[in-house]
């Protein structure tokens, strides 16, 4: 209990949809047990921190995102989307000293989703289907069965097709034997979209009941 | 689960009942430090403790609470006469769980600078948020800290203030009475020189799960019981979705693991009492960082 949990920034993660978390928005996101905190400010730079203030611990995630900064719900402390600390409550006068700093890591958005260590790329428009949690480890996990076509890997992705139009898969452990799915595609049809999130669904549905 | 080996936590008194809570003839079990414990009441009320190998621990009755130990020169209770004084009322909030370290529910209740942001219009204004500059201080012949000329603004400092009033500037006084208690004085309505006294005693059951029990001392012949009690448990319910979100759960008491501003000048020094003590029990003892 409290030992200090290690980021594997080695790899690139997909960690969340990008349109679950539009400016303005803090979402927490947890991998392989490590804790981090993901949001967007109002131009739309993402950041992803761990979740965690520098002051007294609190989970940054729980906080909300106020003039492009991220405000801890504890104490109010201010960051900004360089991480450093511009505003403590309890003492309005002080300019915060530049060690006051949240931490960060490397993020960048690719095929719809927000991945760690990403390397930054222009997709084109890329939807949020859906992510869904199953309790099982990532190695038991089972791909859902969207794709047309036989799956290529990119990265952390696995890229598919409908209706000639592209699907993207990524997984990643989440904490005690849970995993995440997240699946984003290009195709416009916003039906076609839920009866894909419903598909999900009952895939998750499917492994859950195997599990238990 | 197996019981602690830190005899600095080992030699205090904690609570593991509050008064009625386990019925005449009834029988309650309960965990304290890693070790099960039994409790059992008489035809009165009154309660035995016990171990799972049968020990009879000793136990007293205060505060409106039943405190037992499990070391053998436990650190004396602490005196805290209001409850003795008869013009107050002497209310009992029942108990709460909380998955955390005693010690980050302690410092929480240390805490000024988080009135405005977690009990918004209750304890703070979001308009309001400087900490002013208070003193710390060790009493040496008790072996408590206290921090005093504490002040702050608030919207609805307790059940009458919020009948009252539209805000105030409340006095506050804090006693940290143990490593695992804490108490506090504060501006009681209509009285110039008499304060309210509210104490927080924890029953930790592993070092990142509690239970946490508020007696209350007040000046208030007004407010209802159950509107107080309602009232204090309002304030610990918002306290308790912070306590259990911060990481790490224990404390961790490496200067540079956390960040303190004069603000925390309690926390910075209940920390480092902690520490000279030698407690180990709910700490994070090396940098977390
Ligand atoms: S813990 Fe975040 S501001 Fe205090
Ligand atoms: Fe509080």
């Amino acid at each position: 209990m409290g030992a200090a949990l290690a980021l594997d920034t080695t790899q690139a993660t997909a960690l969340a949809l990008s349109a679950h978390i539009p400016p303005g928005d803090v979402h927490p996101a947890i991998l392989n047990g490590f804790e981090l905190a993901v949001w967007r400010d109002s131009a739309g730079q993402l950041n992803l921190w761990e979740d965690r203030c520098p002051h007294r611990g609190m989970r940054l995630s729980f906080g909300f995102v106020r003039q492009d900064r991220l405000t801890c719900l504890y104490h109010g402390w201010e960051f900004g989307s360089d991480s450093g600390c511009k505003r403590i409550p309890a003492h309005p006068d002080l300019e915060p000293p530049k060690t006051l700093c949240a931490k960060p890591f490397a993020v960048a958005e690719r095929f719809g989703m927000v991945v760690l260590n990403g390397a930054p790329h222009d997709d084109g428009t890329w939807y949020g289907v859906r992510t869904i949690f199953v309790p099982r480890p990532l190695q038991d996990v089972a791909i859902p069965d969207i794709s047309e076509t036989p799956w290529r890997t990119d990265g952390p992705f696995m890229l598919g097709t409908i209706d000639t139009h592209q699907v993207a898969v990524a997984l990643h452990a989440t904490s005690d034997g849970h995993s995440a799915i997240h699946v984003t595609t290009t195709h416009p049809d916003m039906d076609k979209r839920l009866s894909l999130a419903r598909a999900l669904v009952d895939h998750r549905q499917a492994m859950t009941q195997e599990t238990t | 689960m197996t019981i602690t080996s830190d005899s600095v936590a080992l030699n205090q008194w904690f609570p593991v009942a509050y008064d009625g809570q386990v019925k005449p003839g009834a029988s309650r079990d309960t965990i304290l430090l890693g070790e099960p414990l039994t409790l059992r009441a008489d035809a009165s009320g009154d309660l035995t403790v016990q171990t799972q190998t049968g020990d009879t621990l000793p136990t007293i009755r205060a505060f409106t609470l039943v405190f037992t130990t499990l070391g053998d020169n436990p650190r004396p209770m602490p005196v805290i006469q209001e409850f003795d004084e008869p013009d107050r009322r002497v209310v009992n909030c029942g108990s709460v769980g909380v998955q955390t370290s005693p010690c980050r529910i302690v410092e929480n209740f240390l805490d000024m600078a988080h009135f405005c942001f977690v009990h918004t219009d209750i304890l703070g204004a979001v308009d309001e948020t400087e900490v002013l500059s208070y003193k710390t201080r060790l009493h040496e012949d008790v072996d408590e800290i206290w921090a005093t000329d504490c002040k702050f603004f608030q919207p609805a400092a307790s059940q009458s203030a919020r009948d009252a009033s539209a805000g105030q500037l409340t006095d506050y006084i804090y006693r940290i009475t143990s490593p695992f208690s804490v108490m506090l004085y504060k501006t009681a309505m209509g009285y110039a020189d008499r304060l309210d006294a509210i104490c927080l005693f924890i029953q930790p059951k592993t070092e990142t799960d509690c239970i946490a029990y508020m007696p209350m001392a007040l000046l208030d012949d007004v407010s209802s019981t159950t509107s107080m009690i309602d009232f204090q448990q309002t304030i610990f319910l918002q306290d308790r979705i912070i306590l259990e979100n911060q990481r790490p759960r224990l404390l961790p008491i490496s200067p540079r693991s956390e960040m303190p501003t004069r603000a925390d000048l309690s926390s910075v020094a209940y920390r480092r009492w902690l520490k000279d003590k030698g407690l180990r029990f709910g700490l994070l003892l090396e940098d977390a960082a």
